[in-house]
């Protein structure tokens, strides 16, 4: 699995060498933000259009989360990425614009939010390309990094995304630092799902999820695990990425919540505090893992399918 | 204290056996048994978290401590990964089966059980210059048959069966069986993927340290009583930080507690055999 032409120096051990971080921090900590109001229910049946009580509860996020988030943010100092996918970057420009002005970063996250799983290569790249072309319409920018609504990409999509110009990529659950996606060009930043709001908070009544229909987590089992995985990040020097969606981290309490967290990891002064596109732009000059499980998969998929 | 401690062959009353023990899957398993693995970038990266990431972590603490442990691995897994499998060898841990690519051996005959065993022990023989004897039943069931080809194979323990609070032998083959209890599977609290939805409901991942307590105090209970406990620790969910950090604290606070002897599968079963001869 090594390659000899890669000289000792440049490679590290499985496992990976203790990844480093700018301003000498011990580890670095993301917050990201999905908008994606009530798409992903659309996404299950056309049919549901008429559901407003269901669609309503999606909106919450792009219609009162997201500002109460934002103003978390600001009285923080702290500058997040926000995924919004293009029907909702079109529906709500005024909140787009806000994100920008405000110092955020903007990213794709679809068009409609479908899934991928149920999508061949060519309507994948089209969600994509539809969703940066209707966001950097609303917001001015041109989108840099992409995360999948929901799903898995085919063979090929990382791929394009580096020919579309995207450098990140924000879609797998999967590693607890930054990995390049074979020679797309474009970095992995990857989330977890005990980083979550979704996991521990997520809730619809029909169709139901989580589909057992478990109860929603305390905020005070939440804190206690992000404050170990924290205390973790700082240890190993790992990427904590937060995974947060404006309908669900937007209430009043769990907005609190927000803030209380990221002040304990402000306070600690030992955490880069930064958005996906800055923790890209710091990795580029991280050695390459070349033994990595996404290099191993492209082989491997190649050769079993 | 009861004659059955006794008998069991506890060392000295009051004290736990732990054999401590990690169920080394990577990314094998039913997608990759179906084939859907190779369509789902993310969650093989998942999967092989744990060998690549998790182990380096695992091994570590393990060091740390002076501990030995476990790794039920299957040999897809050890032949992807032999450095680490070599690395886990020196280091003094023990490699055992657990299938090939994490096969349900319920449904198979004895000669595909067979063609299975051989196989990993042909790969533990050419990466690690040694057979198993070890055997963990990957994938829920074991068939009947499997532990009497498992003991014609030249094994001497198996740790697959969930009924004990001691090592016992099956009495048909002489195959020792270490009993590893579903509450010690850190699956059941902290595994978590969506599309393929585990666990099937989409429960929360639980609140991490009561789980790590809760292990703790089964733990001295049985020292209390001069039992035996395993574990089923999969490296790829209790090796992502935060866990691995508790998993730490855990192993630390155990071993200061001077109740409880930590070791491999293979010590365990070797000792006990000797003690309780068939």
């Amino acid at each position: 699995m090594s390659d000899s032409s890669t000289s000792a120096d440049q490679r590290t051990t499985a496992g990976g060498a203790e990844p480093r971080w700018p301003h000498g921090a011990r580890c670095a900590v993301v917050v990201s933000v999905d908008v994606d109001g009530d798409l992903p229910f659309l996404a299950l049946d056309p049919g549901y259009r008429d559901r407003l009580k269901s669609r309503s509860v999606g909106r919450y996020g792009p219609d009162h989360g997201a500002s109460r988030v934002l103003d978390v943010l600001e009285r923080l100092g702290v500058s997040a990425t926000w995924f919004v996918p293009g029907a909702i970057a079109q529906e709500h420009p005024v909140l787009v614009r806000d994100i920008v002005a405000r110092g955020h970063e903007t990213a794709c996250h679809g068009m409609h939010h479908l899934d991928f799983d149920g999508l061949e290569l060519s309507a994948q790249l089209a969600e994509m390309t539809e969703g940066r072309d209707a966001l950097r319409a609303a917001s001015g920018v041109e989108p840099r990094g992409f995360r999948t609504p929901s799903g898995e990409w085919k063979t090929g999509f990382p791929e394009a995304m580096g020919a579309e110009g995207f450098r990140w990529s924000s879609s797998l659950p999967s590693d607890d630092r930054p990995f390049p996606l074979g020679d797309s060009g474009v970095l992995e930043l990857p989330f977890r799902y005990e980083l979550e709001d979704l996991q521990y908070l997520g809730f619809n009544l029909d169709p139901p999820f989580p589909p057992g229909q478990s109860r929603i987590q305390s905020l005070e089992a939440v804190r206690a695990n992000w404050d170990v995985e924290f205390a973790a990040a700082r240890r190993w020097g790992t990427m904590l990425l937060l995974r947060l969606n404006a309908e669900i981290i937007g209430t009043p309490g769990r907005a609190r919540f927000l803030e209380d967290f990221l002040r304990s990891v402000l306070d600690s002064g030992e955490a880069w505090v930064a958005t996906c596109g800055e923790v890209a732009e710091h990795w580029a000059g991280q050695p390459v893992e070349d033994d990595h499980p996404y290099g191993m998969f492209l082989t491997l998929s190649a050769q079993e399918s | 204290m009861s004659s059955t401690v006794m008998q069991a062959g506890a060392d000295v009353a009051e004290r736990a056996t732990l054999a401590l023990a990690f169920d080394l899957d990577g990314p094998t398993g039913d997608a990759m048994l179906s084939g859907a693995l190779w369509g789902k970038p993310g969650y093989f990266s998942l999967g092989a978290y744990g060998p690549h990431r998790a182990m380096p972590r695992i091994l570590d603490i393990l060091s740390g401590h002076g501990l030995k442990a476990t790794f039920f691995t299957p040999s897809w897994v050890v032949e992807q990964w032999p450095d680490l499998a070599r690395r886990m060898q020196e280091e003094g841990h023990e490699l055992a089966h657990h299938g090939h690519r994490h096969e349900v051996f319920f449904t198979k005959s004895d000669q595909e059980q067979l063609a299975i065993i051989r196989r990993s022990q042909e790969i533990f023989r050419q990466v690690l210059g040694a057979p198993g004897a070890g055997f963990r039943a990957p994938s829920g069931d074991w068939h009947p048959r499997t532990a009497q080809l498992l003991a014609e194979s030249g094994f001497l323990y198996s740790s697959s069966l969930r009924n004990g609070d001691l090592p016992f032998r099956h009495a048909d083959n002489g195959l020792v069986e270490l009993p590893a209890k579903s509450l010690f599977d850190d699956y059941t609290c902290f595994a978590y993927h969506r599309a393929p939805n585990f666990p099937s409901g989409l429960d929360r991942v639980a609140h991490y340290r009561p789980v790590f307590d809760g292990w703790r105090e089964e733990i001295l209970a049985a020292a209390e009583e001069g039992l035996m406990v395993s574990t089923i620790w999969h490296p790829k969910v209790i090796g992502t930080p935060g866990r691995a950090l508790l998993l730490d604290e855990l192993l630390g606070t155990l071993k200061d507690t001077g109740r409880v002897d930590i070791t491999t599968c293979l010590a365990v079963a070797s000792s006990w055999n000797e003690r309780n001869p068939r």
